[in-house]
């Protein structure tokens, strides 16, 4: 890795950082996931299916993902397992056990309604960062209020931070390889809301549609937001402005299109964490921690 | 072959995790902390670029096309017919755990490879699902995802409109497919997919 490259590498990953942030990535990714869960209150029902609604599918598939033909009551009591393994995680309860079984369920469950037609839209659950997530938490340094600055409470958390920049850098690129780059046009911002309009019946889309204006700035404020994101893991100041404008960004997307942004929640990830670590230090009258 | 690509490339995650966690302190650590940083980066470029979703290292593949007012929209639609032949939207959370969006995806990927015995089955339980969910919603009860949270749980995704339910029992299930374009939405052509009387 070229000398530049290697120095900012070693800047994001490894810059001494308080344990506040790690703390508060444990919390949000926890409470994230203890929310959809929730809000899923039947998921595992889905094995109890008639088998014809799992015929045609791909076997291995299913395997990846454990889904191994096990009785009802078995995934109710690991859906029941994973519920408290989180509330575990959250409450700071043998916290590496807690993020590592809960990883380890999430990761069961969270494909579990898509497997039966192949997985198309199992990122946008809002589970994707949280598996992952609790993962690197299960392998990272349990961090300890009263800890001192530490590289090991810094890498966990940017990873993670990037891990989630990507789900925003990740729809460009796949917008520039199957359309090129005119998908960023007025056109086809109209062209949408027209067409989801049709299925959703979103408030705002026949509005903007009929700005030309309102459309390319939709257009290019995507394109900006998206190519920008991995720039958060880079300069705290950035990374709130771009919590702050993301955070609008998916309230115009659900009110245009439709579309509900799950993992909204963790866009809290994006806070200076550090600097918040330090104003509460300075407001206890001690010492950063 | 592509779903034990995949497996694969989440054990070696998982086993490069597992090093991490292992060794303690010094150069051998920040090494091993560097190895995993850069496979899981890399992992997950590789998803993006090259749209192959290897979930979780997922590729965010969403809204890649560039629509035309004029091109066909279809979706398929689940419907209750009460017993005096009046025809109700199917509330999608009817089918909770599975939204009504997969399965519609699931119906017109696999139901036409059933045989008419299964697919007699399918409706079957789908008419019942779909009465149960109606009955809940009639009598002031909350279905789907909303059970336990109420208006405070996280939907899916997609928002499809929610209607009024229907105050009297479902009979029949009526599956159709409906097309229409985005320049004229209101001209809608619905063809019979299938229909279950019980």
């Amino acid at each position: 890795m070229p000398g530049a490259a290697w120095r900012l590498w070693e800047r994001v990953f490894f810059r001494p950082a308080a344990p506040l942030g790690l703390l508060a990535c444990r919390w949000l990714v926890s409470l994230q996931a203890l929310w959809i869960l929730l809000s899923r209150p039947d998921l595992p029902e889905l094995v109890s299916w008639p088998a014809e609604f799992w015929s045609g599918g791909d076997p291995l598939l299913r395997a990846r993902f454990g889904l191994l033909g096990l009785p009802l009551a078995v995934e109710r009591g690991l859906y029941a397992a994973a519920h408290l393994s989180l509330l575990g995680a959250l409450l700071g309860v043998a916290p590496g056990v807690a993020c590592a079984a809960s990883a380890a369920l999430l990761y069961h469950f969270a494909p579990l309604e898509e497997l039966l037609v192949g997985m198309p839209h199992t990122s946008f659950g809002g589970l994707t960062l949280p598996v992952l997530a609790l993962f690197v938490l299960a392998f990272a340094e349990r961090p300890r209020w009263r800890d001192a600055p530490s590289a090991e409470f810094r890498w966990p958390l940017a990873l993670i931070q990037l891990l989630f920049a990507f789900s925003y850098l990740f729809p460009t690129l796949a917008k520039l390889r199957y359309s090129g780059p005119g998908w960023f046009t007025g056109d086809t911002i109209r062209n949408y809301l027209l067409g989801n309009h049709s299925i959703t019946q979103a408030p705002w889309a026949l509005a903007l549609a009929g700005s030309p204006a309102a459309c390319w700035a939709i257009a290019l404020g995507t394109l900006a937001l998206e190519l920008l994101s991995p720039l958060t893991v880079v300069w705290p100041g950035f990374a709130l402005a771009f919590a702050l404008v993301a955070l609008a960004f998916h309230y115009g997307i659900l009110q245009a299109i439709g579309y509900f942004f799950p993992s909204a929640p963790l866009l809290l990830l994006f806070l200076d964490w550090d600097g918040i670590a330090r104003a509460l230090a300075r407001r206890g009258g001690s010492s950063p921690p | 072959m592509s779903e034990l690509l995949r497996l694969g490339s989440f054990l070696v995650f998982l086993a490069l995790g597992a090093r991490v966690r292992r060794i303690r302190g010094g150069a051998p650590r920040r090494r091993a902390v560097n190895v995993l940083l850069g496979y899981s980066v890399a992992l997950s470029l590789l998803a993006g670029a090259t749209q192959r979703d290897d979930w979780p290292f997922s590729s965010h593949t969403i809204a890649v096309g560039r629509p035309r007012l004029d091109a066909p929209i279809c979706m398929t639609e689940f419907s209750g017919v009460d017993a005096s032949g009046g025809e109700w939207r199917i509330d999608p959370y009817s089918w909770s755990p599975l939204y009504d969006s997969i399965l519609q995806f699931w119906f017109e990927q696999r139901y036409e490879r059933l045989s008419s015995e299964a697919q007699g089955g399918v409706l079957r339980f789908l008419l019942a699902k779909a009465e149960a969910a109606r009955a809940r919603l009639a009598s002031g009860k909350r279905i789907g995802f909303e059970r336990r949270l109420g208006p405070a749980a996280s939907p899916y995704w997609l928002l499809l409109p929610r209607r009024p339910a229907a105050p009297t029992a479902y009979v029949r299930l009526r599956v159709q497919r409906a097309c229409w374009t985005a320049a004229s939405p209101q001209q809608r052509t619905r063809t019979l997919l299938a229909e279950h009387r019980p």
